[in-house]
């Protein structure tokens, strides 16, 4: 039923994690096996090391599983696996289970469950032992799952990840997969799909693929059971003209490095010099969890307040740097001497002492006042590189560049939908665009009162994220403080109307600008 | 004017839908269709919320003008004309630049009207007497009670006068209410109320300046009675408000309240949330003065049944420590309703948009109305208002103990140092306590409090308000105020 190989490589793990004593590192092997669903091959220890520690968070926590496989109009029962856990997550054998085990009724996907606890019981009285967990899967599902397979090893990564997002949605909305006790995680990826009322998700992922550079960094996950690297690049293979993704998973054996006794600063040394990647993070893997745990406790119709709550944190985690992650190379910001001349000329730019408390406040009230508690903002998306006569006089030229036009609607301090605006829907009138005003009243009529436009171009969002977030290691005053420059450019960044925040911007130097708002990001107090 | 003669029926309009746009468009059917208020060819004004250049809901939600102004065209209008006032100090060009306003409501078929004709502020050499000039020709002199109120021409040639109410909360009136909205149909100088600085403490006790306001109000809004009140509390603005502060928060009830009385409209909105109707001030008083209706026998309610809909809505602070004040003491002497309303404005901004320099500056005290009294554990005291300095002239905080300084070497005490000791301790020094900021006024206003505390406390101390000083100057433009004054609007 399910595709050969996915069948073949879960039997695999199913051996090793059946065989494998916990704390016996001789376990180690040079085998391969693949993480269900990915072409990714990982040593077998590690894939046991992360089913331990991210099922019992994310999924479930308790022992045994039941896999159900129904028909599409949810009569029959196709099949019943059921999987002996002695750890949540790893499971470690499947017994095929007779298909009238359990008995379907009419209204039993309407009440899961009393669907469950009726399972539950009968399996007991059938003395089949007792399961924490059951995943229905509609025969259509495991369709979709075999097509989704298919080929699998020969993708890149980002379009693979692109087809994997397509399934989840597909799966989703067709309501063809169940799982009970419902996780979290399973909830958040329903209300994300929700709330992109039927907008694709992996459209969200290739808009923001396509705004990363060309990259190769490592990320070091550090723990004291087992210390893995996550090694990911978007790299030109050969004559290719598309950059592709792509990852590997590794344990330090792999590298052939034993971590048993080094510093933080000594193993992202050691890694970055084998795998010669640009940058290496190392970040401690129980941070990752919480904050992961945190995000998808979160509705998808996120409350400012939460939003901001998770933003304080990643700030805070942010000025902690060497404490909570650490990066080689050494940002040049935090040398010390570099930071006096800097402070010298003006400028305090202790990272580690941002503003994790204010910034967030900071944003949220300047956002409410000039946006409003109710607002929808049109965000287009540019690429000012697909023409060549670039004409500012007017606001015609967004014909041809607008990329991805975006209307985000917020109510009470809440996003609660996104839309995707089509060329035609935004530029339906013939008429020449002298102002955005035009754009404001066709989109008001169809979905209410536009409270803004913002128009961004590809350039200055690649160049701030390749300045700010990937080039955190150089200083390089000059690239960063052009991206700020860009946003003074109508060509690259416009906020209609002008809100006197952007006035400001716009009518103070760069310079003046970040002495203004420096003090604000960054605390006074050095101790 | 209106006489009591003439309200003979008061008919409100009570209606709940899905959207701002549904909820109007099924008010107005129910209250008889807007042909039943709006006859061919008349001029009509709409007076909404126009305080400051923020966004919903400071400001009137845009989608209900909309709708509005489409059911008046649809209806034969004439020419539709929209204003409003703002707050002191900010030119009508200052917040239509910020929200584009102009523009958008041409788009719609309607004209937004400068009332402090501040579209002409920017021409070259324009004079003092040609901004004289203009203001002559585009306001008239309206006498009430003795009194001069500088009117709109554009509003009092209207045929028709709607008022379009965002209800939200309000310090002084617990709700803004469309008695509220007519006020500001005339400038702000004329919205002052008078004080005079040899005011007795029967003033402040009496609470003379809310009376004086609510009289003031009544006689503004007797000069031109709105043809159709529209409150909308559809999206309606609790905790903290009607500006937009750190605590708002809108509560969604779907519902709209219709008349053709301001008065009888304002009683059910309040009735509708569950606010005690017997001693509001506002409302009784213009029932006596004839201006509407108030006994529920003679208001024809149509639509949603009130209990049914009863709303409960959180008010905001009554007092002005329950705002609640990082690094801030606050002693409330006596205090009138304009010292309270300016302190509550006052705190509130400093909550939303001051919050780093609050942690920066601890230990503050705020020292309002009459004999606050003495602050404890303080850094700073902050008087307020013209009642508080005036009342604080003798009070310990002003001066401080010198503490004489030890000698630094142990001498051993002589029979004569001793004695000096004792003497030094009978004649204790004082000196002036320097760390007082006084905001004076009848009320203060509040960018000038807020320019006092910049020169206080200094541009390394309060970097939100630095920021927030160069948000104002982009607002409100000095020469521009130069001219509000000129033209008579401050």
């Amino acid at each position: 039923m399910i595709n050969k190989k996915f069948r073949e490589n879960w039997v695999k793990i199913l051996d090793f994690n059946s065989n494998f004593v916990p704390g016996d590192k001789t376990k180690l092997t040079t085998k391969k096996i693949r993480i269900p669903l990915t072409p990714i091959e990982i040593n077998p220890y590690l894939l046991y090391n992360l089913f331990e520690i991210l099922y019992p968070k994310f999924i479930n926590s308790q022992q045994n599983v039941l896999d159900i496989i129904i028909s599409d109009d949810g009569r029959n029962i196709l099949k019943l696996y059921l999987y002996k856990t002695k750890k949540a997550g790893i499971h470690e054998s499947l017994e095929t289970l007779p298909n009238d085990d359990i008995k379907l009724h009419k209204k039993d996907f309407d009440d899961v469950d009393k669907f469950y606890n009726r399972i539950l019981e009968g399996l007991i009285k059938k003395k089949r032992g007792r399961i924490s967990s059951i995943r229905i899967f509609k025969e259509q599902a495991i369709s979709y799952i075999n097509r989704y397979c298919l080929d699998i090893e020969d993708l890149p990564f980002d379009v693979l990840l692109i087809r994997f997002l397509d399934l989840i949605q597909e799966l989703i909305n067709k309501k063809l997969f169940i799982i009970y006790p419902e996780p979290k995680i399973f909830n958040f990826l329903k209300d994300i799909i929700n709330f992109l009322n039927g907008y694709r998700l992996n459209n969200l992922f290739k808009i923001a693929y396509s705004y990363l550079p060309v990259f190769n960094m490592s990320f070091i996950f550090g723990a004291k059971t087992l210390t893995f690297i996550l090694h990911v690049q978007k790299i030109f293979i050969s004559k290719s003209e598309q950059p592709y993704l792509r990852l590997k998973l590794l344990i330090p054996e792999d590298l052939e490095i034993d971590f048993e006794g080094l510093s933080e600063n000594e193993i992202l040394e050691l890694v970055n010099e084998r795998l010669q990647t640009d940058q290496s993070y190392f970040i401690h893997q129980n941070n990752v969890i919480s904050l992961l745990t945190e995000i998808t406790n979160l509705s998808a119709n996120v409350k400012k307040e939460n939003l901001f709550l998770i933003f304080q944190k990643l700030l805070f985690g942010y000025r902690s740097f060497e404490k909570f992650w650490f990066l080689k190379p050494k940002p040049v910001i935090y040398n010390n001497s570099l930071r006096f001349i800097t402070r010298l000329l003006g400028f305090n730019v202790n990272l580690r002492k941002l503003s994790h408390w204010a910034i967030p406040d900071l944003i949220s009230n300047l956002f409410d006042s000039w946006f409003g508690l109710n607002s929808q903002i049109l965000v287009i998306l540019t690429d000012i590189q697909q023409t060549k006569n670039l004409n500012l006089k007017n606001f015609n030229y967004l014909v041809e560049v607008s990329e991805y036009n975006l209307l985000f609607e917020i109510e009470n301090k809440t996003l609660t939908k996104i839309d995707s605006i089509t060329k035609e829907e935004l530029f339906n009138s013939t008429t020449e665009i002298e102002s955005l005003e035009s754009i404001r009243h066709n989109l008001s009529e169809k979905f209410g009162f536009l409270t803004s436009i913002i128009i961004i171009d590809r350039q200055l969002i690649q160049d701030f994220i390749k300045h700010f977030i990937f080039e955190q290691s150089k200083y390089s005053p000059l690239s960063k403080m052009k991206t700020l420059k860009m946003l003074k450019k109508q060509k690259f960044f416009y906020l209609f109307p002008e809100f006197p925040p952007y006035t400001l911007l716009k009518k103070k130097g760069t310079i003046s600008f970040l002495k203004l708002v420096l003090p604000i990001l960054i605390d006074k107090h050095e101790f | 004017m209106n006489k009591e003669s003439e309200i003979k029926n008061a008919e409100v309009a009570i209606v709940k839908d899905n959207t701002p746009k549904s909820t109007i468009l099924k008010g107005i059917e129910a209250i008889g269709g807007i042909s039943k208020f709006i006859k061919e060819g008349d001029q009509i004004f709409i007076k909404f919320n126009l305080n400051l250049p923020t966004a919903f809901p400071t400001n009137t939600n845009f989608d209900v003008l909309e709708a509005l102004i489409t059911t008046c065209k649809k209806a034969g209008a004439g020419k539709i004309f929209l204003g409003s006032f703002p707050f002191k100090s900010i030119s009508i060009n200052s917040i239509s630049t910020t929200l584009n306003l102009e523009a958008y409501f041409r788009n719609l078929g309607a004209e937004f009207v400068y009332l402090d004709n501040s579209n002409l502020f920017n021409k070259k050499n324009i004079k003092k007497d040609q901004l004289e000039k203009i203001s002559r020709e585009s306001f008239s002199m309206v006498a009430i009670n003795e009194k001069e109120f500088l009117v709109p021409k554009v509003i009092l040639d209207s045929d028709k006068f709607i008022v379009v109410n965002q209800v939200n909360v309000n310090p002084l009136f617990k709700l803004n209410l469309s008695l509220l909205n007519s006020y500001s149909m005339v400038p702000p100088k004329y919205q002052e109320i008078e004080t005079n600085e040899s005011q007795d403490d029967n003033y402040v006790a009496l609470d003379q300046y809310k009376k004086d306001l609510i009289s003031n109000m009544l006689d503004v809004f007797s000069i031109k009675q709105p043809d159709l009140i529209i409150n909308d509390l559809f999206y309606l603005l609790e905790r903290s408000g009607p500006c937009i502060y750190k605590d708002s928060y809108l509560q969604k009830t779907g519902i709209m309240v219709l008349g053709n009385n301001a008065v009888s409209t304002d009683l059910i909105t309040l009735k509708l949330l569950n606010i005690e109707t017997q001693g509001y001030k506002l409302i009784l008083d213009a029932h006596q003065r004839g201006l509407g209706i108030i006994d529920p026998k003679l208001i024809t309610l149509v639509g949603e049944d009130i209990e049914q809909n009863s709303i409960f809505v959180e008010l905001c602070a009554s007092k002005l420590d329950e705002i609640n004040l990082k690094n801030f003491i606050i002693n409330s002497g006596q205090i009138c309703s304009g010292c309270f309303k300016q302190a509550y404005h006052l705190l509130n901004l400093m909550k939303t948009h001051m919050i780093k320099d609050l942690k920066y500056n601890p230990r503050n005290a705020l020292l309002v109305g009459l004999n606050p009294g003495e602050p404890e554990r303080f850094d700073n005291v902050l008087l307020f208002g013209d009642c508080a300095i005036r009342s604080t002239n003798n009070c310990n905080f002003r001066r401080i103990k010198i503490i004489p300084k030890k000698s630094s070497t142990k001498k051993k005490s002589s029979k004569k140092s001793r004695e000096i000791d004792l003497q030094n301790k009978k004649k204790i020094k004082f000196k002036t306590n320097k760390n007082i900021l006084e905001l004076p006024g009848c009320p203060p206003e509040i960018t000038d409090c807020l320019n006092l505390i910049f020169k206080y406390y200094g541009k390394g101390n309060l970097p939100n308000l630095s920021l927030l000083n160069n948000f104002l100057k982009i607002l409100i433009d000095p020469k521009s105020k130069e001219k509000l004054r000129i033209t008579g609007v401050i």
